[in-house]
């Protein structure tokens, strides 16, 4: 009875429980749960786990996050990015 | 009896006389026969109105405040109206704030209590700038501009006493005593022949003001996540309207500028914010 969730119909859920977008004086990545309704800052500080080698500043993982990044829900995931917004 | 907001328009059914006069002087007659949005009903209390008189403002069929005298009604209908903005429209983002216009630029002040936002908004429409709307700013989801709405500003107590000492002619309510929020004038700066004339237009900046006695001007511009989050702390209906206002809320943050403002003194603050929409204030 009634409709049951495939693992593929998951997968795209949780792909898409997120709107991520960058503010453009690089203070914060902003991000929307659609599932709650809640809306995150990720600050600089919060995005140093991302710091791929030791030279990269967090003006890099700024740049390196783009507005293409944060609209495509595996180069998210790929990023890191996922990961610390699961946190929250 | 209809008022006509521009945006909105309300039926009041049921106003006594005295408060038809009120609402007439304030917002000018308009044509009865037009569509309304909403319905707001005044029901005087049953055998009660005998003794002492009340009135209970019912909105689309149900009742969100106490009844009131029917002398303290005033500022219920204007705060009825804004309930039903608050409520039921959600085509608009909806920021508790006042909204400012000058050169085709606004600008929002979130609200907080005895900020002053009010009385300021009120001095800055009676020198050049326009209202916009004293109670919320009422911006388009997919253009992020602030849309004029035809209301009055509401002052309270100290605030009513400096907007008349400005001596500038002004339409002005009587003043409404011992409401819940003290005692209530509204101003409604503008005709409707000037508010018709009022475009849509997007905002430059975000200012959190705060009132202090005798200080200097003090401002501080803020970075992005903290205006935004300000904003949302103030915002009607964002979770209502979900990942578009999201949008909304972050092409608006990237387009203005936040400051937090402290002062004292509505005329010094004036040049600044003139200085803001002639985009010379250095970032």
């Amino acid at each position: 009875m009634g409709y049951k969730r495939t693992e593929a119909n998951n997968h795209s859920l949780k792909k898409r429980m997120w709107r991520v977008k960058k503010l453009n004086d690089n203070s914060a990545i902003c991000a929307y749960n659609i599932d709650t309704d809640k809306t995150y800052f990720i600050d600089r500080e919060s995005l140093k786990p991302l710091l791929a080698t030791p030279n990269q500043t967090i003006d890099d993982v700024f740049d390196s996050l783009c507005d293409s990044t944060l609209d495509n829900p595996d180069s998210l995931k790929k990023s890191g990015l996922l990961a610390l917004l699961e946190k929250q | 009896m209809i008022i006509d907001s521009g945006l909105h328009s309300f039926r009041i059914l049921g106003a006594p006389e005295h408060i038809k006069k009120a609402l007439v002087e304030l917002y000018g007659r308009t044509d009865e026969r037009k569509f309304a949005d909403f319905q707001i009903r005044l029901n005087r209390n049953g055998l009660r109105k005998f003794l002492k008189p009340q009135v209970s403002i019912e909105i689309e069929g149900q009742q969100p405040f106490n009844p009131v005298p029917p002398e303290k009604l005033l500022p219920s209908i204007e705060w009825a109206m804004n309930w039903c903005v608050a409520a039921y429209e959600h085509n608009h983002l909806l920021i508790h704030a006042s909204v400012v216009e000058r050169n085709n630029k606004s600008i929002i002040f979130p609200a907080q209590s005895g900020s002053g936002k009010s009385t300021l908004s009120t001095y800055l429409a009676l020198n050049g700038w326009h209202l916009f709307y004293d109670e919320m700013a009422v911006i388009d989801l997919k253009s992020q501009k602030t849309i004029p709405i035809f209301r009055p500003s509401s002052l309270k107590n100290e605030s009513i006493n400096i907007i008349a000492g400005l001596k500038k002619p002004i339409n002005m309510s009587d003043v409404t005593v011992e409401t819940h929020k003290g005692a209530i004038a509204h101003v409604m700066p503008h005709t409707r022949k000037i508010y018709q004339s009022l475009s849509p237009c997007k905002p430059c900046a975000v200012i959190s003001i705060s009132y202090r006695q005798g200080c200097n001007t003090e401002i501080v511009e803020l970075d992005k996540a903290v205006g935004m989050s300000s904003m949302l702390l103030n915002a009607f209906n964002y979770s209502v309207i979900g990942s578009s206002a999201f949008d909304s809320m972050v092409e608006l943050s990237n387009s203005v500028r936040f400051f937090e403002v402290t002062y004292s003194n509505m005329q010094d603050l004036a040049l600044f914010l003139a200085e803001l929409v002639n985009g010379s204030v250095d970032g």
